[in-house]
Order: C-alpha cells, then structure tokens, then sequence
C-alpha cells in the first residue's frame, strides 16, 4: 500500500476543531457532519483533569484511519465503500443507499451520515492527493498538528486500535509517555463497543 | 472563477491572508493565502467560518432607524439618503447647542482595516468631534503603559524568534487559543529543546502543551514576578554589567525625595567607586549599584539599592501565600529563568486586566534587565507588539487632514463624560466596530444611565449587536471582503493589501464612503475628497526607513510586504531605549508622587480580601476563546456546533460548596449584574476562581450577561501616568444553584 498516511502529532494539537471546519468547508457538509471530530480525552470538551501537580488535557482528531483490511468496505452491500489500488478507503456516494452497514463496522466510529442520509467519511482529500495537494485539514491546522508525511523530531506513532485487526494507518505521535498510555488505553479494544 | 486575496481582520491578531474563490459574484470558498515565509500562511476555524458571516441571513443589509424606544426591537428599513441627511441634521443640531466635541466617534476593534478603523476618526477631526482612545477600552492599555514606563515602546519578539530561546515563560498569554496561529512558533522552539512554562489561573489548551503549568492566583502576578527577582538577586544571579550599563539601577536616588541626584546641566549622577565619588552616567567607570552615599550633604543610594529593599518584603513563603505558588517553585523558577540564556517572557493580555495590570509589565521587563536577556534573540519581555503597527503608516495623512485634530478623550472617561460631563460633556455616540454593550465594563450602566443621555446613537455594524439594539440608527458597513484596505499585524511584521473581492451584500457601504456622504451634507466634502487607493496610498508617503521598499505597486502583486526589519526582529538589540534616560526603567522618578516608582505589587481590588470580597469571594474571568474573535463568531453556523452554548467553568471543591452539579443551570452574581448559564465543572479553573468567554451574547444566556458583573472603575494612579485601563478580571462574584 503506498497511499500517504495521516500522521497526528498529539503534542501540538490544542483542539481548536480547525480541521472539523476545514473539512466541512472543503466538502460543503452541514455544521453537525464531521468527517474529523476532534475529542477532549475524558469525555467533556476542554475538560481537564488530574491534580494540581499532574493535570492533564489531551485532544484527539479522529478520522478515518484507512485501514487496510476495512471493515466497512466489507460491509457495504452496493460496493459505495471501496479501497482504492494505493489502499485509499474511499466512498462512491452515487451508489449509498443508506442503509448504515457501515456505521457500526467501523470499530473507531469514523462514518456517520449526512443531512440527506448519505454515509459519509474521510477520504483523506483523495482529489487534492491526486493533484499533489496535502488534504485541507492539514494545509489548515494552525499548530501543524497534522501531516501526511512524517515530519522530523516526533516520535515512533503509535497506531490505535492494532488489536482490532483492521490494520489502521493513522499514526498517532507524542513524546508524552503518560499521554501515550492515556490515548492507547483509550483507543483499546477492551473500551470498544464493536457492532 | 478567480482567486483574490483579502485579509482577515477582526481582533485576533494574527492578521492572516485570505485566498477567495469567486465565481459569478459570490464567493464559494477560502483557502490561507500565501506569505513569503510559509509559517504565516495560515488560517483557523473562525476564518474559515467568514464565509458564513459574510452571506449569513441575519447580516444588516440596509440602514435601519429605530421605530420605537430603543432596545425595543422595533426597526423601520430606511434609505442611506434619509438616514444620513437625518444624521446629519442632527449632528448639526447637537453641535449648535453643545459643541461639536459633544459627539463621540468611538471606533473599536471589529476591523484591523487601516480605512474601516479611521474613517470615523478622520470625521470627528474635521467636525471637531471626541474620539476615545482605544487601548485603554480595550483592556490592553495596561501593558503598553508599562512598556512605555519601563522600556519606552510597547514592542516585542516576533514569534519565529521564540525558536531562539532555551525558556519561554508565557505569563497571563493564553497563546494556544487567543493567538492561535502563533502557537506553532511555541511548539517549534519546543521540538528544538526549549522547556514552555505556562503561568495561568487556568490549565488552559495551552497548558497542556507546556513543560508545566504554574496556577497562579488572578492578578497576583506582580506578587510573582517581585518573589523571583528577590530570588535572583538574593542569589547573585543578575547580570550585573547589564543592570550598571543599561539600566537606571546606578544612577542615586535623593533618599528624601526619591528622585534622581542631578549635576549643574540636570545629568543624572551615579557613584563611581573607582573615582570614590559621583559622576554623570556616561562618565562614570565603575558605577556603583549598592550603597548609600552622601553627596553634597544630600543623602542618596542607587536606584536598584531601592529595588532589592522593596522585593526583600517578597520571600518564598509570602510569596506563597499571595499567589498560591508554592515557595519552592518560585524559587525553581528564579534560578532556572536567570540560569538560561535565551529567556523569553511573554505576557498579556489576562494580566493587563486588573487594576494595578501596568506594575505587572514594568516587572516583567525588570526581570528580563536583572537577567540580561533584554536585546537578545530568544529573549526579551514581550507583550503586545504595538509598534511598528501603529507608528510606521503616515496616519496623519489620513485621520489629520490639514493638520486638523479631534478632541482626544481618554477611553474609560467616556463613561462620566456621557453621565457627568467629566473630562467634558458627551452627547452623542456613533459606535464604529465597537460592541460597546456587550464587550465594555458594567453594561447594565452603559444601558440605563449612559445611552438614556446621548441624544443621539448611531451604529456602524454587521449584525444587531447588543449595541446596535440601542441604536437610534443602525447602518451596514461592508465586510473584509468587500473594501480595499491596508492592515498591519499585532503579531507578524507584514503589511497586507485587503482587496475588494465581491460587490457589497445588499446595500452595505464601507465605513470611508458613509463618513464621506455625511461629509458632503455637511459641508465637509472637501476633505473626502479622495478615493480609497488615494487614502492607502497617502498611508505609505513616508520616511520611516521601516518602510523602506514597501509601495502600492508591491502590495497589489505580492499582497504582503514585510517591513524593513531585521529578521527575526529583536527590540532593543542595540540597547537603546526610548526612554528619557535612554536605559531601562524599572525605576520611574516622575511616579513618585503616587509612590509608584518602582513596580509594586497591590492586592487585586476585588480579591478576596477586599470588602467586596468578603461578600462575593469568587474572581471572574472572561477569558477570550479560540472560538470566536470577542463577539464576532460564535453564532456562526459552523462554530456554534463545536462551541454550543456558553458555559461557566468552576473547579469541584467551589461546586460542592454550593450545590452546583456539572451541566446544571447556575446564576454567578454580584452588586453590578448577574449571569445564567449552565455549569462546567473542571479541576482546570483554581478554587476561587470561575470563567466565562466573552464574546457570548444576551440571547446566548438564560439570563444576564457575563459583562454584566463586571466594573468600570477608573484607575486614578493610571490616569496620572497617561490613561486608565479596562480592568475586567478584578471582578468579584458568587455562584449559587438557579432554582428558577
């Protein structure tokens, strides 16, 4: 598979949601379709927690993670969700039924659905990518949170979900150990609800 | 479809380019447009989002005259022709009977638009009008008169220089949301090894992208600062050679008077100890920074003698007790900002707001001369960076027509102008860009005791602001997209051209062409008499060598121009200050009548220990949010769903104490106002301390506004030093559970 991967450099984002927006913007979806939501760990947004001497705020887009083996592209009856020669997932809207298959096959939720009942998901800007652009979150992140190549100086990524056996691709970084085991634990199969 | 370039510009400060797509007259997307150094090619969510402020349904599309009492709601659609000839008249008419100075033309921050932000002001100096400082109204005057006390300009480090440094120490600077494009200059210096310390009531987004966060008690921030330079000096850590030659640390102070031991010609004398006696500054070789010394039978010391006796009062465990920092950290924190070299200070803006704020900058730049890391790349104290923006335009050209000048009302006086006639009587206001009701101090004053009294309110907005709901006239101005302008930078050191991109919506006029139609109809015409190019092109006649290469021409092709500047630009790195001893003064003789001469701390005037604290024992901030630039962007469509509703932050331990459950509605109140709104509760706010964004609206809330609770006070020690500061986090409240 040689398609670029997203590389998310936990350390600098500060979850202002510009790449929500970005995306939004990019694909005209309406304010509640986000295709890269971005959680505070913990449940509420910007929410800390921990003590004074150990307090914590961890922020985590999620967007598709391009699996190589994709579960929602298995369950898709009509064939809309197809992997691409270069391992891109992407999505033939003319052919979604919305029939919704897909929502619960992603172990990492990262389908959802339209105002008009489509599914939909990041497709990593496959059209910019085809062009020799970077996808629109990543031109606007303003912290350069995110890249589709690795960047110097981050650490080994740590990829979510392995367990799960979709074989993802989004690479996660941070030099935090203790945010490192945070997001992991998070992202494990054992808080998982798989569908 | 063609792509022009614009320029972002509500009061966000990073200023970016805006690439537009445009395809039959309306734009269909927005893109970061291009600088040529890629690091300012750059955007964030509200941005993005102008697209929807810019066709949203709800934006003011024609001149509206109010058709029933005001703040009634009641609106009649009028021509721009009946609204300015009846403006006109008026203004004619309250000129007759209370003097042309009687209006106010009050422009504020909706647009960094060099022309959207002076037009007003250019008309109230040929009518003769008031206009009131901004700054100050602002909440941002604190920091520029500190600077200007201690280093004679407000300027600062531009971010990419903050790679440079070993430390950052960012103080009350909210970086991560408030300066969001310039946070990735943070992470940069951290990737290369810098250790980001984070100073803040709050453990902010940008806290937790720091090496550690410090919580500190609101404005106790001076308090800090006097604790780590007793540490330094206590310590023989100052740069020694840096306090003797570059600042006002030798030159003798008269003990009796506390001011400077002057020779025949006025030169301030410092002691020579290898002369064993007084000389001028300049001349002396080993000034001296320790002693007490007769001179001419007048007792006297060095003026840093004066400074170590006042931070002595400051140990560890006071200092503790002030801030809730812990001794041991002040005194980490000492010896590692006067161990690295470079070390940054970065402050503002939370500090600004209370209201002693200007002590806490003139510490921090007196931190930064103990250590020597004044004039150095990856060092410095920075706060807003006032200049270049404002000094290097020929704004005379524009706003002084043949010389003429408007009366100059100092920002915070407009609320006893309007009510008392104190400097001189208000009569009338025309808001440009300024959400005075909902964004300024004490709004339930502004509402029932100041706007009764003006005669006459006109409004220049977008939208039906809370301020625009009072207006006797509302009239739509034009949007960034839709003007040419030039806009300089709080941050970067780029001028821009804003270019027209689209034909105004609906009948929206931009803020040059109503001042110069009500002009014409009042006989004012031949001074706009000019078109907008004239106007920006009369900004750039000048002999500023900063701008130095910068032309019309170059502006239209490349869209931004850097000013002619070192780059990375280092203030003071040839250790000269504009100050009138030419050295850093930490030490301001021409305070000591308000025994302010050094940096001293004060307790916050509605702290805990105050007697309105005793009643309300909660400080409120009202921070700013990434979400929206003060009150430009939260109902946006596409923000509002990633910001919903505005929420009260309060930590548990406060939460418990009064029965307030997470989600819950709450009401926060005081003597002024009160807020209702649903709780948040976090262990990111301090106990003692709650938070609400501003830049909400009324509607936003169940009740209230978060403004409301706060006060208007004009600082009189301020005033003596040149004008007083908005200083709304001094701001004493309770929270109790909303039953109703």
């Amino acid at each position: 598979m040689n398609h670029p991967v997203m590389e998310i450099n936990l350390d600098r984002c500060v979850g202002c949601h510009t790449c929500t927006v970005a995306c939004q913007t990019e694909k005209g979806l309406e304010p509640d379709v986000t295709l890269i939501p971005v959680h505070t760990l913990g449940g509420l947004q910007d929410v800390a927690h921990g003590s004074l001497t150990a307090m914590y705020l961890d922020y985590l887009p999620r967007p598709c993670a391009h699996c190589h083996n994709p579960r929602c592209a298995g369950a898709c009856p009509t064939g809309a969700l197809y992997q691409r020669a270069d391992g891109l997932v992407l999505m033939d809207e003319s052919l979604c039924t919305g029939c919704r298959d897909c929502v619960p096959a992603c172990p990492f939720g990262a389908i959802t659905l339209d105002v008009d009942g489509i599914a939909r998901k990041c497709d990593l800007c496959a059209a910019r990518l085809d062009k020799g652009l970077e996808p629109f979150c990543v031109i606007c992140c303003p912290t350069k949170a995110l890249t589709t190549s690795p960047r110097p100086a981050i650490s080994q990524g740590f990829i979510p979900g392995l367990d799960l056996g979709t074989e993802a691709t989004l690479n996660y970084h941070t030099w935090d150990s203790g945010r490192r085991q945070r997001v992991s634990a998070a992202l494990s199969a054992a808080d998982r609800q798989v569908g | 479809m063609k792509t022009m370039r614009s320029v972002c510009t509500p009061n966000c400060s990073n200023t970016c380019g805006i690439l537009a797509h445009v395809s039959q007259g309306r734009i269909t997307r927005v893109e970061p447009a291009p600088f040529p150094d890629s690091r300012y090619t750059r955007i964030c969510l509200k941005g993005l989002a102008s697209l929807e402020r810019q066709y949203h349904p709800e934006r003011l599309r024609q001149p509206l005259r109010r058709a029933g009492d005001r703040g009634s709601g009641k609106w009649e659609r009028v021509s721009w022709d009946l609204a300015l000839d009846e403006i006109a008249a008026r203004l004619r008419d309250i000129a007759a009977r209370h003097g042309p100075r009687s209006v106010a033309f009050a422009t504020l921050s909706g647009s960094y638009g060099t022309l959207a932000g002076n037009a007003a002001s250019r008309f109230a100096s040929v009518f003769g009008g008031s206009v009131p400082s901004k700054a100050t109204l602002m909440g941002d005057n604190a920091g520029i008169q500190g600077m200007d006390l201690a280093v004679g300009r407000t300027t600062c480090h531009e971010p990419e220089d903050w790679v440079n440094s070993r430390l950052i120490i960012l103080w009350s600077r909210n970086i991560a949301e408030t300066y969001i494009n310039d946070f990735r200059f943070i992470l940069d210096a951290r990737e290369r090894g810098a250790r980001v310390v984070c100073i803040d009531p709050r453990f902010t987004p940008t806290a937790a992208q720091c090496d550690e966060w410090i919580s500190i008690r609101p404005g106790t921030d001076t308090a800090l600062a006097l604790g780590m330079m007793r540490v330094i000096i206590n310590e023989g850590l100052y740069d020694r050679d840096f306090m003797a030659r570059h600042t006002v640390g030798p030159f003798l102070v008269r003990t009796r008077d506390g001011h400077f031991l002057r020779d025949a010609t006025g030169q301030p004398l410092v002691w020579d100890s290898s002369a064993a006696q007084a000389s001028p500054a300049g001349a002396a070789i080993a000034p001296e920074l320790a002693g007490r010394y007769v001179v001419d039978g007048v007792a006297c010391e060095p003026a840093f003698h004066k400074l170590v006796e006042m931070v002595a009062a400051y140990p560890p465990d006071e200092v503790a007790q002030i801030t809730g920092v812990p001794g041991e950290t002040v005194v980490r924190l000492a010896r590692e900002y006067a161990s690295t070299r470079p070390a940054a200070i970065v402050l503002s803006n939370g500090g600004q707001r209370y209201l002693q704020g200007h002590q806490f900058f003139r510490a921090g730049v007196t931190l930064a001369a103990l250590t020597g890391n004044l004039g150095l790349p990856g060092g410095g104290a920075s706060a807003i960076c006032m200049w270049p923006k404002t000094a290097v335009l020929n704004y005379e050209s524009l706003v002084n027509p043949d010389g003429k000048r408007y009366a100059a009302l100092p920002g915070m006086k407009l609320y006893d102008a309007i009510d008392r006639g104190e400097p001189w009587p208000i009569r009338a206001a025309w808001f440009v860009g300024f959400n005075f009701v909902n964004q300024g101090a004490n709004p339930n004053r502004i509402i029932n005791e100041l706007f009764p009294k003006l005669e006459l309110v006109v409004v220049s907005e977008q939208f039906m602001t809370a301020t625009a709901e009072y207006a006797d006239y509302v009239l739509p101005v034009t949007t960034f997209y839709e003007s040419e302008d030039l806009v300089a930078a709080f941050d970067h050191l780029y001028l821009q051209l804003q270019r027209k991109v689209v034909e105004p919506e609906g009948e929206c006029r931009s803020d040059i062409e109503i001042f110069t139609q009500l002009a014409q109809r009042m006989g004012l015409g031949e001074y706009f008499d000019k078109t907008p190019e004239e106007y920006l092109r009369g900004l750039l006649e000048t002999d500023n060598p900063v701008m130095a290469g910068i032309t019309f021409e170059r502006l239209r092709v490349e869209g931004a121009v850097r000013f002619s500047l070192p780059k990375p630009f280092v203030p003071f790195a040839d250790r000269s200050f504009p100050t009138p001893s030419g050295r850093v003064e930490f030490y301001s003789e021409r305070l000591v009548d308000i025994e302010q001469e050094l940096p001293i701390y004060s307790e916050p005037m509605e702290g805990p220990a105050s007697d309105l604290g005793k009643n309300y024992p909660l400080t409120l901030l009202t921070t700013h949010s990434r979400f929206s630039a003060n009150s430009q962007h939260f109902f946006l469509p596409h923000v509002a769903a990633r910001c919903p509703e505005p929420l009260l932050e309060i930590n548990p331990s406060d939460a418990e104490a009064r029965n307030v459950l997470d989600g819950e509605p709450v009401v926060v109140f005081n003597d002024r106002g009160e807020c209702r709104l649903k709780a948040r509760v976090t262990e990111g706010i301090r106990p003692g301390v709650v938070n609400v964004y501003q830049g909400w609206w009324p509607r936003d809330f169940a009740g209230g506004s978060q403004n409301s609770l706060t006060q208007d006070i004009v600082n009189a020690d301020q005033v003596f030093i040149s004008e007083a500061n908005w200083s709304i986090f001094d701001c004493a409240v309770d929270v109790r559970s909303d039953e109703s």
